[in-house]
This record gives C-alpha cells, structure tokens and sequence, in this order.
C-alpha cells in the first residue's frame, strides 16, 4: 500500500534537490557544448598535434564510467594537486568533460554531413574560418544531429543521480535519505522517478519542437 | 594496434603519478585549527550518525563531535558521504574525521583509529521458553536448530562460526530485523542479531517473548565491531589530542550518557 501522506512533509527536500539536479545538468551541459564543439573541430584537423590528443580524450572518457570520472575528480585531484573542487565541483565538471566526449562525436558527424562544397563556396566568397563556422556549416550540421544531441541531454539529466555517490545532496540522494527515515523506500523512490520525468520531458518536448520548426523552415 | 598501446601507455603514466601522492606534513591539529573548521564524513550508521533530507546530521556522534569542534573553539562542519570512500577521504583531504567505523586491521594500514567508543557485536535470539531449551551458546550447537538468516551476510557468517552444525535457512532481500518474524512465527528457531542496535529495536517490539543469548550486555566474541573515529594515519599530535579529549568525555560520564540517550528504539528508528 502506497502511503503518501510521509512523505508531503519532505516535498520541501525534494524541491532543493531537485533544484541541485538542474544546476548539475546546466551547468554540465554548458561545459559539455563548448568543451564538445572544440574536440569535434580538433578532432577533424589536419594537424595530428590536435586531432591525436583529441581522440585519446574522446575514446578516454567515452569508454570509462562516469561514477569513476566523478569519484576520481572528487578524490584524485585533491590528492594529485591539493586543488579540491567540492562535490558539486566534481560532479559538474566530471559530467561535463563526459558529455563532451559523446556530444563531439555528434558535432563532428553533423559538421561531417554538411557537403565539402559548402566550405569551399564559403571560402570563394571570402568567409574566413570561424565566420564559415558560424553562418554557413554549424547550422546546418546542427540541424542533421539535433535528435541525438536531445537524447544525450537527456541521459546527462538522468546521469546527474550518480552525484549522489559522492555525498552532492541532489534528487536521488534526497530520495535515498528520505526512504531512510521514513522506511518508505517505494513512495520515496516514486517521487524521485516523478521529478526525473518532470524535469526531462520537457527537454525532450522542446527538442521536438525545434527540429519541427527546422525541418518546416527547410521545406 | 599502435592507438591502443599509447592509451595503455598513458592509463599506466596516469596510475603511477596518481599513486605517488605526497604525505603532508602538518598536522591535521593545526590544519582544522587554522581553518576555524572541524570537517566530519557525514556517513550514514543510525543511531551513531545519520543525515536527514534536509541536509542536518543526527545522532550520537554528531553530539560528540559538537563537543569536539566546541573543544577546539571551530565550528563543526559534517560533508554529505558515502561509506564506500569514507576512508579514501581522509588521505585525500576531504575530512579530518570519519565517524562510526569498525576499527579493523585493513583500515589501520591506511588511517589511525581512537580508542572503540562502542562494539556493536553479536547474541543469539530465541523465543522464551522454547522447546529446544535454547538457553546456552552451546545449545545452538546443533542440527536440529534452524537459523533464520539473510544469505551471505555478517549474521550469516557469525552463526557459522558460532553454531557451526546448526542448520542454516537463508533469506534473501531482508535483515535480521525482519527474520525475527520466522522466530516469532515458531518457523525457525533463532537469529543473529547485533547488539546494542537491532536488540534494541527487538526487545522494544517483542520484549517479553524473546530469549537473548548469552546476554544483551554480554555478547558473543565473534566478529564484532569496534567502533571508533578515524583520522590521518601517523598524525601524532592529531593522536594525542583525539586520545585525550575521548578520555575527558569518558571520565566526565559524558561519552556514555550521550550514546545511552541515542540507543533507543526512537532514535534508532528514526533518528530524526
């Protein structure tokens, strides 16, 4: 039997670590976009002194678990460095260096899918690098690779709950702590799920949106 | 093939540098003195130490470790944690001390412990009066007696070692806690509990009906756990300190009265 009436007195906890999941996954997401257009361009240069580092980079944080990067930033660099990032810290920019690795690969094949031709014509018209960049290739490439750039969003919001291993008070934590008191672990845990969809459903509808709008502006 | 020998090559360089981490050389003493700050694990082992959802600490060793920080003239500050790197915390800097932990062998290579505050250790528990005259330790002792316990857990292990040739029934998804049922239910003949935590919560449901063996201020000597603080391993001034302040607030009465107040069954079950 499902008893809610304990757990409306912790909705309050639920609203802050709710709140720390969307900080997380902000603040992930910003360094995972600028950090992943960077590798997605270096990882398609000529010059191997960039695309080599790069690679190791991707296949480095693609291939190894996101609990351990988090772990491993949270605990290594304090004792490598004595620069300590705090668990928050940790666990943005830990989520952020991953999400980079998988959102280059998907920069790099929507940079990929734009014709040759366009580079060159840009070229011919006098556009520069950065200014082809901007105007001509990036929104062109985005629009091929916006389905999978939600769909890693997504994951990334739901990853943000392996925060909770280092201690960062964040939903599932909240969660966890909560079925802790109250012995109630399957109301406890249902509102977890209840926010998760709260918070990434509408992500997933806005990206709908977007790519609706895009591929009508195409036609 | 040449790709995946540079990743070898840097995963092993990145290893090495990991694993040769300096010690520090300052006392954690003067650390926590020039911070203004005692830094604790906030780790989760009701009733010593438990967080609530809303972020505060509860429980036995939180009072202790006031009195602490009060005693250092710091303020106390408990980091959210988890039990699984605890310890690595300690090197690593993120804490001064890692309450609640069971001083053991492996963890004394790598932090230094206070004198035990508490032992958490094992008693047998029947029903009263039961037709196995289950009354002594040895009684157990035998093929005819059945044990409710949670497979592969420390009750698991100490009931081997305790009644090596009574039989075991195992459970899976469930505590000692729970099990009791069986007993109560007459479908097993006994369990392993911990005291003083689950028999207090026992003895508070079941009090009258209940047999505990060979006493609840008299454990069995198996594998018990002897709780204690740890900190940064060969910090001698770090040592001294925590060895003298433990042994004021034992003196003073203090220590025994605040762990007294926290093993009740309200506490334990909600700490809160």
């Amino acid at each position: 039997m499902l008893n809610s009436a304990t757990i409306v007195g912790y909705l309050p906890d639920y609203l802050a670590g709710a709140l720390l999941t969307l900080e997380l996954a902000l603040v992930s997401t910003s360094i995972g976009a600028v950090l992943g257009l960077a590798l997605a361009l270096t990882r398609r240069s000529r010059y191997r002194v960039l695309s080599w580092p790069t690679y190791v980079y991707i296949e480095f944080f693609r291939t190894t678990p996101p609990l351990v990067q988090i772990v491993w930033l949270y605990y290594g660099l304090p004792l490598l460095f004595g620069f300590d990032l705090g668990a928050f810290g940790a666990a943005a920019v830990a989520l952020g260096l991953n999400v980079a690795a998988f959102l280059a690969e998907i920069f790099r094949a929507g940079i990929a899918g734009v014709d040759r031709t366009q580079w060159q014509s840009a070229r011919v018209l006098g556009l520069g690098f950065l200014d082809t960049l901007r105007f001509v290739i990036l929104p062109q490439a985005i629009r091929n690779v916006l389905p999978p750039i939600g769909t890693t969003i997504i994951y990334l919001i739901k990853d943000t709950a392996i925060a909770s291993a280092i201690g960062t008070p964040e939903l599932l934590r909240v969660g966890q702590l909560v079925a802790n008191e109250t012995f109630r672990p399957a109301e406890a845990l249902t509102i977890v799920a209840f926010a998760y969809f709260v918070l990434t459903y509408p992500v997933a509808l806005g990206f709908t949106t977007i790519e609706r709008r895009l591929s009508l502006a195409r036609a | 093939m040449r790709k995946l020998f540079v990743l070898v090559a840097a995963a092993t360089a990145l290893i090495g540098f990991l694993t040769s981490g300096a010690a520090k050389a300052q006392s954690v003493l003067d650390a926590i003195k020039q911070r203004g700050e005692l830094r604790v694990a906030g780790v989760l082992y009701r009733p010593l130490i438990s967080p609530r959802p809303n972020g505060e600490y509860v429980g036995a060793d939180v009072e202790v470790m006031k009195l602490m920080a009060a005693d250092l003239g710091v303020k106390l500050n408990i980091i959210n944690s988890e039990w699984a790197t605890a310890v690595a915390g300690i090197a690593a800097d993120k804490w001064d001390i890692v309450p609640a932990l069971c001083i053991t062998d492996a963890r004394k290579q790598v932090v230094d412990f206070s004198e035990s505050y508490i032992t958490i250790a094992p008693v047998f528990v029947a029903l009263k009066g039961n037709p196995k005259d289950l009354t002594t330790v040895e009684a157990f002792n035998r093929p005819e007696v059945v044990f409710a316990v949670p497979s592969g857990s420390w009750s698991e292990s100490v009931a081997k070692e305790g009644a090596p040739r009574a039989t075991l029934k195992e459970f899976g998804q469930s505590t000692s806690s729970d099990l009791i049922q069986e007993v109560v239910a007459g479908r097993a003949d006994a369990v392993v509990m911990d005291t003083p935590i689950q028999i207090t919560m026992a003895l508070a449901s079941y009090g009258d009906k209940l047999e505990v063996i060979p006493g609840v201020d008299k454990p069995l000597d198996i594998k018990a756990c002897h709780v204690g603080y740890a900190y940064r391993k060969g910090d001698t001034k770090m040592r001294d300190y925590v060895d003298g302040f433990m042994k004021k607030l034992r003196d003073s009465g203090k220590l025994q009265s605040i762990i007294r107040q926290y093993m009740t069954p309200e506490q334990i079950k909600a700490a809160g």
